[in-house]
């Protein structure tokens, strides 16, 4: 009688989970299909490496490219090396920083959930105005750097943790000093995490809008520096389809391009995890 | 004139050193009154033990008496775990171990450890020598080569592995693993080793190879030896002891040649520990 109680509450399980699945699933499938419907048509060699014409509605998206391109670029140069920094702080030199590093745990967590609008306000009045970099490029992957890095922190500061406690105490027991056990074992050994950080931050980047149109600007004319403002993908997209009459056409193309560069960065990511942990050498 | 504290470093020209046999039966290490607190818990009180170089020592006694909490002292690996305070006093040698003076990189070069369970690092068997020589200053390939072929060999491993040495340590099997992690301490050519329980993680093959491998080590060096088995301290070691939770922290309540400590116990707990009616 109980089992058959059971057996139903398992059914009931089963069926609400699955089909939380398949909504998911199908709304992915009904946004994606869309995008493609309605931009594969627009995507050519010719599109991926025109000017953009007519405010959008015809040409290109090469100039856009390079400085989404670009803004990645200063972006991480700056966030991967606070972001190691920062995690190694949290995660093995805790207890000489005990308070500090719960302080800034706690502020990660709470610029983790800050609307990316508000960074973008951030951004320009600091980088903008207060530092004197104007609308540029410069501007644009700072004021990102400042959104990826709580992700990029965290996610890096779990993959030290998930690290065996053995590492530490095997290398200390065979005199081996704080600073060459971090080098030569836990930093190779937590760079699978720091890899999948790494990606999740440049997801989040490459796809900002709010953060960027305060910052970088949406000059769509190719960058000659970092100083020039630039146009970013997500940002054209918006520009086109809220602003341009007639942009539609070419919005759905740029969106396409966009999925499909979020699409080879996930699979650029699982590739090289995939590689790691089946060589289970870390360094030869 | 002469610096209690200061560690010879490891020399790269020593590299013929690793029979060391003058056991001595002077103490070698000497702990007194030794007490390591985990914040406000006392897990060891005023222990006092002399480990006799050249020599086994079995450290036996039921779970939680501090066993690892004393091991840990000797190379000062509680400095690593937090709110970790030792008390009392430990000397090696000339060393006064517990000092902060104390060269801890060295010391533990001295006095190595081998854990539970195998713990070779992420990467090749010829690495996992490599990368310990090398922070200790042995960076002449020759001399690195002739130290991985001497330390392999002496674990009984360089047959088995001599052409793989560039594959993965951690697809080695387990008694493998040890033999190896065995192996790395020993390229550092350490005068003592701690170890934990080296044979329990094992298959009972491997952990009477690793036995025999222990066995072997005798003389040239000094092996400080935690153990579960009784019929493994019985067989190997020179020396017991026991400790025992009383109060509510560690303590040793009986340390004796291996004879003695089974055939003419001093405590009644021995007694009763040795005939498995308590522990
Ligand atoms: N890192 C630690 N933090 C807090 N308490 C600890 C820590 N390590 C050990 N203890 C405590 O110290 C006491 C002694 O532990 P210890 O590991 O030395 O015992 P043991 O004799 O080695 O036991 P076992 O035979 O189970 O390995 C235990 O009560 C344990 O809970
Ligand atoms: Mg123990």
């Amino acid at each position: 009688m109980s089992s058959h109680h059971q057996a139903i509450q398992d059914k009931l399980a089963m069926g609400i989970t699955w089909s939380v699945a398949m909504l998911l699933m199908s709304t992915f499938l009904w946004l994606f299909s869309d995008i493609v419907i309605h931009g594969i048509s627009g995507v050519s060699w010719e599109f991926l490496t025109a000017r953009p014409l007519n405010a959008g509605r015809e040409g290109g998206i090469a100039p856009i490219l390079v400085s989404t391109a670009l803004i990645l670029m200063v972006c991480m140069a700056i966030a991967l090396p606070i972001g190691l920094g920062t995690a190694i702080l949290l995660s093995e030199l805790t207890h000489q920083f005990g308070w500090m590093s719960n302080l800034i745990r706690r502020s990660l967590d709470v610029l983790a959930g800050i609307p990316s609008i508000v960074f973008g306000l951030f951004g320009n009045a600091f980088f903008c105005i207060t530092l004197g970099l104007g609308f540029s490029i410069v501007s644009g992957g700072l004021t990102l750097a400042c959104m990826v890095l709580p992700i990029l922190i965290r996610s890096t500061e779990e993959g030290f943790r998930a690290l065996p406690a053995d590492y530490r105490l095997s290398a200390a027991a065979l005199g081996l000093s704080q600073a060459s056990t971090l080098i030569s074992l836990l930093i190779p050994a937590a760079m699978p995490a720091m890899l999948a950080g790494f990606i999740l931050g440049l997801g989040r980047a490459i796809a900002e809008t709010a953060a960027l149109i305060f910052t970088s600007g949406y000059v769509d004319r190719m960058p000659e520096s970092l100083w020039d403002s630039g146009r970013a993908l997500s940002i054209h997209i918006y520009d086109l389809s809220m602003n341009v009459p007639g942009g539609n056409a070419n919005a759905y193309a740029t969106a396409l391009v966009l999925i499909t560069l979020l699409f080879i960065i996930n699979a650029g990511a699982q590739a090289i995890g995939h590689r790691w942990s089946s060589k289970r050498v870390l360094v030869a | 004139m002469n610096q209690p504290n200061t560690i010879p470093a490891l020399k790269p020209s020593d590299s013929k050193r690793t029979p060391r046999p003058h056991p001595s039966s002077e103490p070698f290490i000497f702990t007194e009154n030794l007490n390591v607190r985990y914040g406000s818990q006392q897990a060891l009180g005023g222990v006092s033990l002399s480990i006799k170089q050249g020599k086994i020592t079995a450290l036996v006694g039921p779970s939680g008496s501090g066993k690892t909490s004393f091991l840990t002292c000797l190379n000062r690996l509680t400095d690593l775990v937090p709110h970790c305070q030792v008390s009392g006093s430990i000397q090696f040698g000339k060393i006064d171990v517990l000092s902060p003076d104390t060269n801890v990189l060295q010391l533990r070069r001295r006095i190595g450890m081998i854990f539970q369970k195998p713990n070779p690092f992420p990467f090749s068997i010829r690495k996992n020598l490599v990368f310990p020589l090398r922070e200790h200053g042995i960076k002449d390939t020759a001399t690195i080569d002739a130290r991985i072929q001497e330390s392999l060999t002496r674990v009984g491993l360089w047959k088995e592995v001599y052409d793989r040495l560039d594959s993965s340590a951690l697809a080695l099997s387990g008694g493998q693993q040890q033999r190896l992690c065995i192996a790395r301490a020993l390229s550092l050519s350490p005068e003592v080793l701690l170890m934990d329980e080296p044979c329990s993680a094992l298959d009972p093959i491997s952990s009477g190879v690793v036995e025999d491998l222990i066995a072997s080590l005798r003389g040239p060096y000094t092996i400080v030896m935690v153990t579960h088995n009784l019929a493994q301290a019985r067989r190997m070691a020179d020396h017991v002891a026991l400790f025992w939770l009383q109060h509510g922290n560690g303590q040793i309540i009986e340390s004796q040649p291996t004879r003695e400590f089974f055939h003419h116990p001093q405590h009644k707990l021995t007694k009763e520990y040795i005939d498995g009616v308590r522990g």
